[in-house]
């Protein structure tokens, strides 16, 4: 019968429709007989250790391998591949060495001293030495925008001074600078990089000091091999590490559920029912706080220059509701210090102990009345017949940002003060973020090994925005004489000091308005492989997209049997 | 001639019209790619001021040339074949990532299309044919409820019950991504295997639309004269209804189908976002949330090209199959 439609349109195309029609049927049927077998990788039962890792959420891979590409580095490049001198763990501020054996600061804190660890080879057989620390170093000189976290500018010269030592030489004291040089900057070998923009290179045959080597790139997954010659090779223990590339979170989490990937980093809501309560002895996560969700307000604008109407809207908040309704309770409530806590528990001003979880509305009122606001008929505070009213700027389809804005948003209105959501496009939001075009937006706080980089980066009045990181342009003396105090300094009492400084500036002024901690997503299987850090033992931040984290995590995992 | 010069002429100046709306309207969007890159890079942390220059200097995107000059640098681009470098996946070319994600998207999508006309076609054939049957009473509300159903919705309960809790099909990816890609068995058959839920809904959302404009045209069709005729004939009655009715009955559908060809180069974007499945259509979503102008641009120019071509497809099949077309051409 079908044969006379389509011959008279053309055979070809019938045969072709046909026979496709054809082979589909007969594939669904090999396919429901074969039933469940065909699906996963876990057919590989010959003793190697895979390691899958879905740290990749998003389109394919791209070929670029190189430790210093500009746009994206390909997951496991840093870290698995090309090591750092020192590991910082945020969550304790500890330091271990890497690649580095030791370091030293001279007297006059301008001069830093690395040796370098003896008999580690780089992949391709050559010895690693200080020659090319140093020349990892100058090379980021020569290329600024391989320098991404800005270290030049602070430095004068890199010497490699024998085969083991290598000496930084600082313009002025800046310790705290020991981050991005000793745990941020990738170490790669002098003779691959020795003629090439290390932004640029595709550098299709990595060479690195790592535990893992490249093995084979596709757009959709990244494969490394482990290395034989590295420097700790008895402490790995695992033989390959895959990385698919997932489009989404959804389809991160159910491959996680189906075991087809063992180390996830990502955000989903209620994670103990959809995720844990699936298989309990084997699904875990530990969200680890690394930074921090806050309310940014534009101090250059009215009413925000107003530190009692600051104070007011922090009063207003429910800070508790913001961690469980927005966060699903991974997070504890922000301490308005600045301070990640339990971290920075350490540097913790006493008079600052408690985190004000729950809203206030009495105080907020009484705060609002003493700024000269007074209540309206429709219970909204205005001052000279204008009413306390402005937006808030959130990303669409962030979720937890929407969730806490409109958390906000009531929390606000209960205390009188009338505020809009505004739900705005990724790009749309950065670009009124980094150029002050707000009134209010809920952002981030970027944390560190040691409180400082959080208050560094957000607050010092050299990296206002667009420059910087300091979007709500808080610009304040004090606040820079006490950065300065810390960093001109190793002296642990002075820089406890002036953090204690900076939390009380902060808890009194509000330069922005802490939410909620922020955490490094991170879920894990312990089906395959056990020895992950959790918040027993949290000796690194758990985030697969975690670097150079990911490598010390790698160098703790055992597998199961 | 004239007829057709006057056709080619049209499709010159939509493709200058919609190469030109390529340029300007992501330009538009606030922002720029720069910035939009370093968000993604925000999560690891903080980044010197120096990277973004870097980034803006590598994209391009600093420059201090005129709107007017850069779309001329643009059109003489296009004209060379030249796509430019990816943004979002920098320093690929854009013309690699739209290599590799293509042929995903029209095996799949042309696949699918076609089940689904062939299908339709000849269903609504026979619904027509046994008009009043069981077939006829039974199929047509069935499938114009399968139709209306959301197709994202559809996909996902589908990837839920088949792919998630019976497990008898993959959930996402083209393929099984520990094997090699290449003509080997292993890798076709998981391709295969991993391409039939995606186009099982394509089919199960688009065939009632075939199915319906068949069954509706072909009892106009069998009320015709020349039908009657071929029945008092006493040809067989699948000669009756295939080559006098259906090859009538057919040319709306032809129309939609080769519109529905075309539309494949863009891609089944829900499609490919639900079962992650590798393709165009996600890879412009990429590229419209990372302000990936050259992205951007050369997969809207390919959309473009195969929706005119397909169009002028359509145009050589209506002169093929229907006599009268030709006659006034020639005329």
């Amino acid at each position: 019968m079908a044969p006379n439609l389509f011959s008279s349109i053309g055979g070809k195309k019938y045969r072709v429709g046909i026979s496709l029609v054809s082979f589909l049927v007969i594939m669904a049927f090999v396919v429901a007989a074969c039933g469940n077998g065909g699906s996963g990788s876990q057919g590989k039962t010959d003793k190697k250790h895979v390691l899958n890792i879905g740290s990749h959420v998003g389109g394919d891979f791209t070929s670029a391998l190189s430790p210093y590409n500009p746009t994206q580095v390909n997951e496991g490049i840093q870290g698995m591949v090309y090591e750092t001198l020192l590991f910082f763990n945020r969550n304790d501020g500890k330091i271990t060495p890497l690649l580095a054996a030791d370091y030293k600061w001279s007297s006059d804190e301008k001069q830093l001293t690395f040796t370098t660890r003896q008999g580690v080879k780089w992949s391709d057989g050559q010895p690693f030495t200080a020659h090319d620390v140093a020349f990892t170093f100058n090379m980021l000189k020569q290329y600024p925008a391989a320098d991404s976290k800005g270290i030049w500018p602070y430095l004068s010269s890199v010497n490699a001074t024998d085969d083991n030592t290598v000496v930084v030489t600082f313009q002025k004291p800046n310790p705290p600078l020991l981050w991005y040089i000793g745990g941020q900057t990738w170490i790669v070998p002098e003779h691959i990089f020795k003629n090439v923009d290390p932004t640029k290179t595709q550098n299709q045959n990595p060479i690195g000091t790592g535990p893992f080597t490249f093995n084979k790139f596709s757009p959709q997954v990244l494969v490394y091999k482990r290395n034989p010659g590295y420097w700790d090779a008895n402490d790995i223990k695992v033989d390959e590490l895959d990385y698919p590339a997932v489009k989404d979170n959804a389809t991160l989490q159910l491959k996680m559920m189906q075991g087809q990937i063992d180390w996830g980093s990502f955000f989903a809501p209620n994670l103990d029912q959809t995720f844990v309560a699936k298989d309990p002895t084997h699904n875990h996560y530990w969200m680890s706080p690394t930074d921090m969700f806050t309310l940014y307000i534009n101090l250059t604008k009215a009413p925000f220059n107003q530190v009692e109407v600051r104070q007011a809207i922090s009063a207003a908040l429910d800070r508790s509701q913001l961690s469980q309704q927005a966060e699903s309770g991974y997070v504890a409530p922000a301490s308005t210090t600045g301070l990640i806590l339990p971290n920075g528990n350490s540097y913790l001003d006493p008079t600052y102990q408690t985190v004000q979880a729950k809203a206030d509305a009495a105080k907020a009122a009484q705060l609002l009345q003493s700024a000269g606001y007074s209540k309206g008929s429709d219970g909204i505070f205005a001052k000279n017949g204008k009413e306390l009213s402005f937006s808030i700027k959130v990303v669409n389809g962030w979720t937890d940002w929407e969730t806490m804005a409109a958390v906000i948003k009531q929390n606000l209105h209960n205390a009188g003060i009338n505020a809009t959501v505004d739900d705005i496009q990724d790009t749309a939001y950065f670009d009124a973020r980094n150029n002050g075009n707000f009134d209010a937006l809920i952002g981030g706080l970027f944390g560190g090994p040691t409180p400082f980089y959080l208050y560094d980066t957000h607050l010092n009045s050299v990296n206002l925005s667009p420059k910087g990181y300091n979007w709500g342009k808080w610009n304040d003396s004090q606040t820079d004489k006490l950065l300065q105090a810390y960093s001109s300094t190793l002296d642990p009492d002075k820089q406890k000091l002036a953090i204690q400084g900076l939390e009380k500036i902060y808890a009194t002024q509000l330069p922005n308005i802490p939410l909620v901690n922020a955490a490094s997503w991170y879920e894990y299987s312990t089906k395959n492989f056990t020895g992950w850090p959790d918040k027993s033992n949290p000796y690194a931040v758990g985030a697969a997209y975690a670097v150079p984290d990911d490598l010390i995590v790698i160098r703790h995992l055992t597998p199961v049997n | 001639m004239r007829h057709l010069f006057r056709r080619i002429l049209f499709y010159i100046l939509a493709i200058w019209i919609s190469v030109t709306l390529n340029f300007f309207i992501p330009r538009l969007a606030p922002g720029n790619p720069a910035e939009a890159m370093l968000t993604r890079l925000e999560r690891r942390g903080p980044i010197s001021p120096a990277t973004q220059k870097a980034l803006e200097a590598a994209f391009g995107v600093n420059t201090t040339d005129s709107l007017w000059l850069q779309y001329g640098k643009y059109l003489n681009n296009l004209l060379h074949g030249n796509f430019g470098i990816s943004y979002i996946e920098y320093p690929t070319p854009v013309i690699t990532i739209i290599g590799q994600n293509i042929v995903w998207t029209l095996i799949l999508g042309a696949v699918a299309v076609i089940i689904s006309f062939a299908l339709g076609c000849l269903l609504g054939v026979i619904m027509a044919w046994k008009r009043g049957s069981f077939v006829d009473t039974f199929l047509a509300p069935a499938m114009t409820f399968l139709s209306a159903i959301p197709y994202f919705w559809l996909a996902l309960i589908i990837l839920y019950v088949f792919g998630f809790t019976l497990n008898w099909f993959p959930f996402s990816d083209g393929y099984d991504t520990s094997l090699d890609v290449g003509w080997n068995s292993a890798f076709i058959f998981s391709a295969v295997y991993h391409a039939i839920l995606p186009a099982l809904t394509i089919v199960l959302s688009s065939i009632a639309g075939w199915l319906l404009v068949m069954r509706n045209t072909m009892i106009t069709t069998l009320s015709e004269d020349y039908v009657l005729m071929a029945n008092a004939k006493g040809l067989t009655k699948g000669r009756v209804m295939f080559f006098y009715a259906a090859r009538n009955a057919i040319l709306p559908n032809i129309t939609g189908f080769a519109l529905a060809l075309g539309t494949i180069v863009g891609g089944q974007l829900l499609t490919e976002i639900v079962f992650s499945y590798p393709g165009i259509g996600f890879s412009l979503l990429q590229a419209v949330q990372g302000q990936d102008y050259p992205l951007l641009q050369a997969i809207f120019l390919f959309i473009a090209l195969a929706v005119l071509g397909a169009n002028f497809l359509a145009d050589l099949a209506f002169v093929a199959l229907d006599p009268r077309v030709r006659q006034e051409r020639s005329a």
